[in-house]
């Protein structure tokens, strides 16, 4: 072959060469944008304002209330006149007229509420409950394949007709007759009255008296045993229905009080005023253990009255309306996800998923969608303290999942923030001193031989999995570190003692014979030092329990320190987790320290400096650059370590610094709750954006640690 | 210690202000300036300040150097001088003890700084490498400041008084010849320097812990003639106040700056004599076939 074909393919093989690393280069970037793409792209749909929609109106003759199925293809409107009417929404057909129960015409009537429940006083005076619902066959969309029903109750007699009917409750009946029973909350001429009876039987209904304003609005709690009323003097009320009404707690409210309602579970009473004002009231125990109301949120005004209030069943929304508009809020977040304003509204609806809203004024029913998914999401829900339903004040909380379809998410990410980075100080904490003398001292002082073994050992201790260490650290280290944290903690102090005492005793010996078994194996005589360390702990550490902390380390923390002592803590982790960082700390640290040029190591010890000196003067300010990089490294593992973690934690979401509690992190919570997470659900977006908080916290650490090695290598460079 | 080596530093020799850069062209020395005589004769007649007496020195199973005698008189420059690997700058590691860091290195024979035996056992050698500076082939300023530079060897020695370290950075620095270029940036890094400057600078940190002696290794090597010009006039100043042991590949360096030089070759001494002597008329045949470049 010529030399010019040689050289033309050695250039084109240059060509092909570079051109590949560039491209694997640019894949590489690419991949990672990608991902950071994709998580992005999961999570920030949390963030989305809420998307609405006006349908067209549809013409429908008013009745007491309205009432709508999960899809809101249907209408369902008690008419006092006629029985339950059904329509269909789209257009106003009506359906079916639900005749059954009650005589008809009825006297009195209430509103269905959110579920459906509605009371209502026949013609023959008696009280039945009733349940609007649809019987669906699977699979069937259209709501002409619908069965639409009522499920009444057989009937109260009551004695005295009351007014009005404020709020009926069908409550299961305790003791050995079962059953069901109501509990009535009524109106009459000279004020409040309830009473309870049995669902199906023959016993008349008794009024008792409730001594509250005849004018004031009044709902009974979700058990029933609580009356809340609001009166047109701006105060709030809980009454205890035992035997005789009795006043429990009272709050005054910012004005008159005209509608009343709750949010779903019922355990959040929502209180709206004349002027617009809406709230939400607690019952929290206060210092004496007795109930109290506590407002705990407040929410955006609506423009006239509140007139009444409807909950989603999915989620803590609700609607507040009242006759110049409405709006759909959130009780965690208190974000107001829709606002809609009208004329003489006089009934409203929200579908069971809070994602259709009916507003009746007149003779006409204007729909609305609400697509929201994550209502319970805002800035301050993730960052901010919120106040929970049943928590005495406003805090930091992760508690994604509970037990019932009512609960409260509890989405809080900075107890997981807060438990990454103390995961990470205390693995530092155990890892960076241990690791960077360690590379001091086997690149500036341990001989050749002991080096090449030491090395290798440790890059080693880096190839075990996580999983093992935090099987090793959760299960065995834990239980053994519980029963003898004094030990653990007296050690060190021993072994540092036991090699001050023993270093005179050294430099006595002859110096030729110092310099033969001691320069460069340094390393070997610490084996026996810390077995004597061992022995000395083992001597020590009870009487130092006994004589400081009386016998028992963990009483003494309690009552000392009010420190609670978790077997799984920070200290398990950081030792667990320092173990997996010490190896890229030490190995990166090695090389910078090895490559600080031989030369000036030379200079140093030719100045007359001892090894010590030149090893801390010259070679670790040299190193510094890149010991600094290898702490950052061990940054970037730590943060992002999973399986320690989520074995030796605990998991406990807790924002507390004490080294004897443990915590959550971000990547330990994504591992125990992505199986848990619905598919594009709140939790599982949130999920995603706990990694991209991570990607965006381990990105610009690694950044900032970039930046500052190249400040620190030009500052330090050399030749 | 010999109160002689507590003398005051020499005044610097200014050469002009400024960078190296900034000087107008000297050229290179011919052959030694003649305010400055080669050898003082009192010189001649002065007590050996080191002495090397039958030293050996193997790396491993190979040996280095065999029987090495060489006596180095106060107030005078040795040169050591010979064709690479001949083991002149491991004689010179030696003498401080430098070698010590090597593994597997041994070392047989006495070295002898004034009365004491430097391998003799139990010697400090920290406390022996005080009395000798070394500046080496190349500069090899820390990664500090100029100030930092000078005054570590008295840092590592404890001294902390700030008027002190003050007083002893000027002192060198002026001694080196580097006083009036870097006096207004003592607080900037050492790497900003030139070469030649930093080449100083190492002299200057070598005397700066006021040794006996000062060993050169190839001092000049990485050098423009402008400043390797510079550095030997320095030698010939230094040598009022130091004995000096250097090592050269140059022969009209050796010829220029040292009062006696030494021939190796292959480990061994050949020749040891007043440069004059050595380059005028060796005695040994090898030697003249080196100086006048038959091979090397």
């Amino acid at each position: 072959m010529s030399s010019t074909a040689t050289r033309n393919l050695a250039k084109r093989v240059d060509r092909f060469m570079a051109a590949l690393i560039t491209g694997g280069g640019l894949l590489i970037i690419l991949a990672v944008l990608g991902i950071l793409f994709f998580i992005a792209k999961e999570a920030l749909p949390l963030f989305f304002p809420a998307r609405t929609q006006t349908l067209a109106i549809v013409n429908l003759e008013p009745g007491k209330g309205l009432w709508a199925d999960d899809s809101a293809k249907t209408v369902m409107i008690p008419d006092p006149a006629k029985g339950v009417r059904v329509h269909l929404a789209q257009d106003g057909r009506l359906l079916d007229t639900l005749t059954s129960g009650p005589t008809l015409p009825w006297k009195l009537s209430t509103s269905p509420d959110s579920r459906g429940h509605l009371a209502v006083v026949g013609a023959d005076g008696r009280l039945h409950a009733g349940e609007l619902k649809w019987a669906k066959p699977p699979g069937a969309q259209d709501p002409s394949q619908w069965t639409p029903e009522v499920e009444w109750t057989s009937g109260v007699s009551l004695p005295v007709a009351p007014s009005e009917l404020l709020d009926v409750r069908s409550l299961e009946a305790g003791g050995l007759m079962g059953g069901k029973v109501l509990r009535v909350l009524a109106r009459n001429p000279t004020g409040l009255i309830w009473g309870e009876a049995p669902a199906e039987g023959t016993e008349p209904l008794q009024w008792k008296a409730l001594p509250a304003p005849a004018d004031a609005l009044a709902l009974l709690s979700p058990d029933g045993q609580h009356a809340y009323i609001g009166t047109r003097d701006a105060r709030v009320q809980d009454w205890a229905l035992a035997g005789e009404a009795s006043l429990s707690t009272e709050q005054t409210f910012t004005e008159p009080v005209t509608a009343l309602g709750f949010a779903l579970g019922g355990s959040s009473l929502l209180v709206g005023g004349e002027k617009g004002s809406i709230w939400a009231y607690q019952q929290v125990r206060d210092e004496q253990d007795t109930k109290a109301l506590q407002p705990f949120h407040r929410f955006l005004s609506l423009d006239g009255p509140v007139r009444g209030f409807q909950h989603g069943l999915r989620d803590k929304r609700f609607l507040a309306w009242g006759p110049t508009g409405a709006g759909i809020l959130h009780l965690t977040s208190e974000r107001q996800l829709m606002r809609i304003t009208g004329d003489r509204i006089e009934g409203a609806a929200l579908s069971a998923r809070g994602d259709h809203i009916l507003l009746q004024d007149g003779n006409r029913v204007r729909p609305f969608i609400l697509d929201a998914p994550h209502p319970e999401i805002s800035w301050k829900t993730l960052w901010g303290r919120v106040h929970y339903e049943g928590y005495k004040e406003a805090d930091h909380t992760w508690q994604s999942t509970g037990g019932g379809d009512d609960f409260e998410p509890k989405l809080s990410l900075l107890p997981l923030l807060f438990g990454t980075l103390k995961g990470t100080f205390y693995a530092l904490l155990f890892a960076v001193p241990i690791a960077i003398l360690g590379a001091l001292y086997t690149s500036q002082f341990a001989t050749p031989g002991l080096k090449s073994r030491i090395k290798p050992t440790i890059e080693i201790m880096a190839a075990l999995p996580s999983v093992v260490l935090g099987f090793l650290a959760g299960l065995v280290m834990a239980p053994l570190f519980e029963q003898a944290a004094v030990h653990v903690l007296v050690f060190p102090l021993a072994a540092v003692l036991l090699g001050l005492a023993i270093l005179p005793i050294w430099s006595k010996f002859p110096a030729s014979w110092r310099r033969i078994w001691g320069e460069g194996r340094e390393a070997l005589w610490m084996i026996p030092l810390l077995l004597g360390a061992l022995a000395l702990t083992y001597l020590l550490a009870p009487s130092i329990e006994k004589a400081f902390m009386g016998g028992n380390y963990r009483t003494w923390l309690q009552e000392a320190w009010g420190v609670r002592y978790d077997q799984r803590n920070s200290l398990v982790v950081g030792f667990a987790m320092g173990f997996a960082v010490i190896p890229i700390i030490f190995t990166i640290s090695e090389d910078a320290l090895s490559s600080v040029p031989r030369s000036l190591t030379s200079a140093s010890l030719a100045c007359g400096a001892s090894p010590w000196q030149t090893a801390w003067r010259v070679v670790l300010p040299t190193g510094s650059p890149g010991i600094f990089s290898a702490v950052m490294v061990g940054v970037g593992r730590a943060i992002g370590e999973t399986m320690i973690v989520l074995m030796a934690t605990g998991n406990t979401p807790i924002l507390d610094w004490g080294p004897f509690n443990g915590m959550r992190t971000l990547s330990a919570n994504i591992a125990v709750e992505i199986p848990e997470a619905p598919h594009h659900g709140t939790l599982y977006r949130i999920l995603f954006l706990a990694a991209l908080l991570l990607f965006i916290l381990t990105f610009s650490l690694n950044t900032i640690a970039e930046l500052v090695r190249q400040h620190l290598r030009k500052k330090y460079e050399s030749y | 210690m010999d109160p002689e080596t507590h003398l005051p530093l020499p005044e610097p020799v200014v050469l002009g202000g400024g960078r190296d850069e900034a000087l107008p062209a000297v050229q290179p020395l011919e052959g030694k300036p003649a305010s400055l005589p080669l050898t003082d004769t009192a010189a001649l007649v002065a007590p050996p300040a080191l002495e090397v007496e039958r030293l050996n020195l193997w790396y491993g199973a190979k040996q280095a150097l065999f029987d090495i005698d060489l006596q180095v008189r106060k107030n005078t420059v040795m040169s050591l001088i010979g064709p690479s690997g001949c083991g002149k700058s491991t004689l010179l590691r030696s003498l401080n003890r430098m070698n010590d860091l090597v593994d597997s290195v041994r070392i047989e024979g006495s070295v002898r700084l004034g009365s004491e035996d430097l391998y003799a056992p139990g010697v400090d050698v920290i406390e022996l490498r005080k009395r000798m500076g070394m500046v080496f082939q190349k500069s090899n300023p820390f990664p500090k400041s100029i100030f930092e530079n000078v005054a570590y060897g008295l840092r590592v020695q404890g001294e902390k008084d700030r008027l002190t370290l003050e007083e002893a950075v000027e002192t060198s620095l002026k001694g080196a010849g580097l006083w009036e270029e870097v006096k207004d940036r003592l607080k900037e890094s050492a790497l900003g320097l030139s070469g030649g400057q930093q080449q100083r600078l190492c002299i200057a940190r070598a005397l700066a812990v006021r040794p006996e002696v000062l060993l050169m290794d190839e001092p000049c090597s990485a050098l423009d003639p402008i400043a390797t010009a510079r550095v030997e006039e320095l030698i010939f100043e230094l040598k009022k106040e130091f004995t000096i042991v250097i090592v050269t590949h140059s022969m009209q360096q050796a010829a220029r700056v040292s009062d006696f030089t030494a021939f190796f070759w292959l480990g061994k001494v050949v020749e040891t004599d007043l440069t004059e002597k050595i380059f005028t008329n060796p005695t040994n045949r090898m030697t003249e076939d080196y100086i006048t470049g038959r091979f090397g």
